[in-house]
């Protein structure tokens, strides 16, 4: 059974030249971060045009990138200024509401709903973890904030959002 | 554990974009094209180096070899160099500064004997 190469090998790979390592990358992440931008600007091309735009800024990353966590980590500060980026140049352009919280886009309406009433430092910590799936360290390493202050945020958004859902 | 909050945080699901097959190939084909630039850089580089040396090489001994004595261009010093510099003596031909092989300033008959000692020498 061929073993998977982890994202540092491919990264490796690619800095090569190997241009399949950097399509396995591609496959790889290409879904998560379509739905992250999704999530954050709320248009599908917008989506697509932020896919594009990440994998190009990893491209240019690519000479002196060093990787010491999973790529997503170094990925999602770069997907979601895109996409935040995008929604503003919509928002001054359209009529859509720009005090609508970003990161919500897809999700269930009552869902948004509640989440809507937590704190955009509360609600980014739960969405790593609860909808990334990322452990505490990665979203220590991508908010660039320390463990124990991920852990603290963590447990105070989930005291918050117990009491938003009505459980004693 | 079945509390509201866990049904909660189950409810969380990304949402499913679907990505249509040419912008994988436009970014697929972007990044082929990028590492393939990047992997022949170097090579390149090398090129260009041994382009301009050889441009610069040309110019500076318009195609004459480079070995002092190689009258006729062949790439060695040999008897014949010794008879194509006589003929060139003898008819006034243009000499080259590189076949002055006594070093005294000038390419003449003393040269043709340097030319024809070293090229019977033993080695």
């Amino acid at each position: 059974m061929a073993v998977e190469r982890t994202d540092a090998e491919l990264i490796e790979a690619c800095q090569r030249g190997d241009a399949r390592a950097f399509e396995t990358l591609y496959r790889r992440h290409r879904d998560w971060v379509v739905s992250l931008a999704f999530r954050f600007c709320g248009n599908h091309d917008d989506a697509l045009d932020v896919l594009q735009e990440t994998f190009h800024y990893l491209l240019r990353k690519l000479p002196g990138l060093r990787l010491s966590a999973k790529l997503t980590t170094f990925l999602y500060p770069a997907v979601k200024h895109r996409a935040i980026d995008r929604r503003r140049a919509a928002t001054r352009m359209t009529a859509l509401p720009a005090e609508e919280p970003v990161g919500m886009h897809g999700l269930p309406l009552d869902v948004r709903e509640v989440w809507a009433t937590l704190g955009p430092p509360q609600r980014e910590v739960l969405e790593l973890r609860f909808l990334e799936g990322f452990s505490l360290d990665e979203i220590a390493a991508t908010l660039r904030l320390p463990v124990g202050t991920v852990k603290s945020r963590l447990h105070y958004a989930l005291a918050a959002l117990r009491q938003k859902i009505g459980e004693p | 554990m079945d509390d509201p909050l866990t049904r909660f945080l189950d409810r969380l699901e990304p949402p499913s974009v679907e990505v249509p097959e040419a912008v994988d190939r436009r970014i697929l084909g972007h990044a082929r094209w990028v590492l393939l630039r990047r992997r022949m850089m170097p090579v390149l580089a090398v090129a260009a180096v041994l382009l301009v040396a050889v441009t610069f090489g040309w110019q500076r001994y318009g195609g004459r070899s480079l070995q002092p004595g190689d009258v006729d261009g062949d790439g060695s010093v040999n008897i014949v160099d010794a008879y194509v510099l006589a003929v060139r003596l003898r008819d006034g031909s243009e000499l080259d500064r590189t076949w002055d092989l006594d070093g005294d300033g000038h390419v003449d008959e003393r040269d043709i004997e340097v030319l024809g000692k070293r090229s019977v020498a033993l080695r």
